[in-house]
């Protein structure tokens, strides 16, 4: 499993890639609503580019942060190479097992037990019951949930869920490991321990996309940062140099909207 | 991933055709087991408030099989037979009515309720429905062992004729599947679909045989049985249970045809619309 995977040797190539949304602005699709646009179609439809022109390359045992503002199209990212959003242009072409770690952790049913949840997030991840039946236990202990691990999700903290989601994602063995937001979520204790396996992923030549808000999380461990800015990309190289052009201009903003206040 | 090698490659790209058929089937092959364990854990869930807790996917056809047999009886007096033999044919029938009506109701529900698992997991949605009609399943189950009951007490007849029960409970789940399919994937673009479901699902239940003999429309209106999806499968079912003898095959190809049709067109809507599924929750 630790070769590396495709002739090419990357993990994951972002080729060109647009994503666009056609929201409606009335959300709630009825018949009434259908039959009303029926004459005049596509009136109350709105494009919104989550991402336009992305193109990078992500090689195998690298370890690449993404930042930006809220709504810069993070998540729309992760998802589409994860294959749950479809591309409007452009290409994705991912060589490798991916596992998703995005926002609301593993989230099955609320009413099961965490370690229901482990189950069905092994089984979902295409092991088998074997299989699942053998990391179930480690993975509880990683999660180091205690006997929560027997209480239903809905019991738990976000930060409670974002450890099981977080331990059962890095425990499937992924090549591919896409987390969104999820380590600032545990305690300190927790972090350390979750930066450890994400090392030790890294190590086996597998290839981790991080999206966070904690600059400081992405500059100690990614190897690589790119800054998206309302779905482009700004910025794409050495996490240290990318954050601080990420920050003068954070800065440089926020001064230029004072200026013109004043 | 035990399957998966390394070297497995996957592309996404801007065109919006039907995904590849046979490794997307494959796939959802794969994930069966994840259908059916993510199916039982459901069903756990749904009435674990309720006293008598799962015991309702029985009593509750129990229920209504009761106020039918009273409205039979009692309201409109249909004389001749027993009242435990009227009793028992509309279980038989309401019992079986459970596998379409709760694969329509859980499968359109399925991918609209199904968000953070359509946010977040790239498994083949298919697996939603196809859960559901598994939820449908079994709850169905337990039904069987009671109606069995009510079948030996009544004095209807028992021989290997039976075993057609077997290829049309297969057909009924299969037409099941094509149903939950059309319906997950109509709820998504129609959310009136869901609010129209419970009042579909009882019109169903009148224009075919299950609470009344087959026999009342097939002697004037035989082309009604056949033109209804359901319409051969309960007459047959009746045949098997009430009679005693092999299911007519006019009846049985009616049921198998609407099946492949149904479960054909399911499958096609459902993966050439898949993909917009995140975009539109």
């Amino acid at each position: 499993m630790s070769s590396q995977s495709g002739s090419d040797g990357f993990a994951v190539s972002v080729e060109d890639l647009s994503v666009s949304y056609r929201a409606r602005l009335d959300h709630q699709q009825t018949v009434k609503s259908a039959l009303r646009r029926l004459g005049r179609p596509k009136q109350e439809i709105r494009h919104i580019e989550a991402l336009r022109d992305v193109t990078f390359k992500v090689e195998h045992g690298e370890f690449l942060g993404v930042i930006g503002h809220n709504g810069a199209g993070k998540s729309t990212l992760l998802r589409t190479i994860a294959g749950i959003l479809p591309p409007s242009k452009g290409r994705i072409v991912v060589n490798g097992h991916v596992t998703t770690l995005l926002s609301v952790g593993i989230g099955f049913n609320g009413e099961l037990t965490g370690r229901e949840n482990i189950r069905l997030g092994g089984l979902a991840n295409g092991l088998s019951p074997k299989e699942v039946a053998a990391r179930e236990e480690q993975i509880a202990e990683f999660s180091g949930l205690g006997e929560f691990v027997d209480y239903p999700l809905k019991t738990y903290s976000s930060g409670m869920r974002s450890r099981l989601g977080f331990s059962v994602a890095v425990n499937m063995e992924p090549d591919i490991l896409l987390i969104d937001e999820a380590l600032s979520a545990g305690d300190a204790e927790f972090r350390g321990k979750a930066s450890d396996k994400i090392k030790e992923i890294m190590g086996r030549a597998r290839a981790i996309i991080l999206v966070s808000h904690g600059l400081a999380t992405v500059e100690e461990m990614a190897t690589s940062t790119l800054w998206l800015d309302h779905g482009r990309v700004l910025g794409h190289g050495d996490p240290a140099e990318i954050i601080n052009a990420y920050k003068d201009h954070v800065k440089a903003r926020s001064s230029a909207a004072v200026t013109e206040e004043y | 991933m035990t399957t998966d090698t390394p070297t497995t490659t996957r592309i996404y790209d801007a065109e919006h055709r039907l995904p590849p058929i046979r490794p997307y089937l494959q796939e959802t092959l794969s994930h069966l087991r994840f259908a059916f364990e993510k199916a039982r854990l459901d069903r756990r869930g749904a009435h674990k408030d309720s006293w008598f807790g799962r015991l309702w996917n029985v009593l509750n056809p129990m229920l209504l099989g009761f106020v039918y047999w009273l409205l039979v009886i009692v309201i409109f007096g249909r004389g001749g037979e027993s009242g435990l033999a009227v009793l028992t044919q509309i279980l038989g029938g309401l019992f079986l009515y459970q596998l379409p009506s709760g694969s329509l109701s859980l499968g359109a529900r399925s991918i609209v309720g199904g968000g953070s698992f359509i946010l977040n997991t790239r498994i083949p949605r298919m697996i939603l429905p196809i859960s559901a009609v598994i939820s449908a399943f079994l709850n169905f189950v337990p039904s069987l062992a009671v109606y069995a009951i009510f079948h030996v007490i009544s004095g209807y007849p028992i021989g290997v004729e039976l075993l057609w029960t077997i290829p049309i409970l297969v057909i009924v789940i299969l037409l099941s599947l094509g149903l939950a399919l059309v319906f997950a994937t109509l709820n998504v673009y129609f959310r009136d679909v869901a609010s129209f479901l419970p009042f579909l699902i009882r019109i169903w239940l009148y224009l075919s045989p299950v609470i009344y003999l087959y026999e009342r429309i097939a002697n004037s209106y035989n082309w009604a049985l056949i033109a209804n999806p359901l319409g051969g499968l309960f007459a047959s079912w009746q045949q098997v249970l009430f009679e005693g003898t092999s299911p007519s095959s006019g009846y049985m190809a009616a049921g198998l045809g609407w099946a492949f049709i149904t479960l054909i067109v399911g499958v096609f809507m459902f993966m050439r619309r898949e993909r917009e599924f995140a975009i539109r929750l």
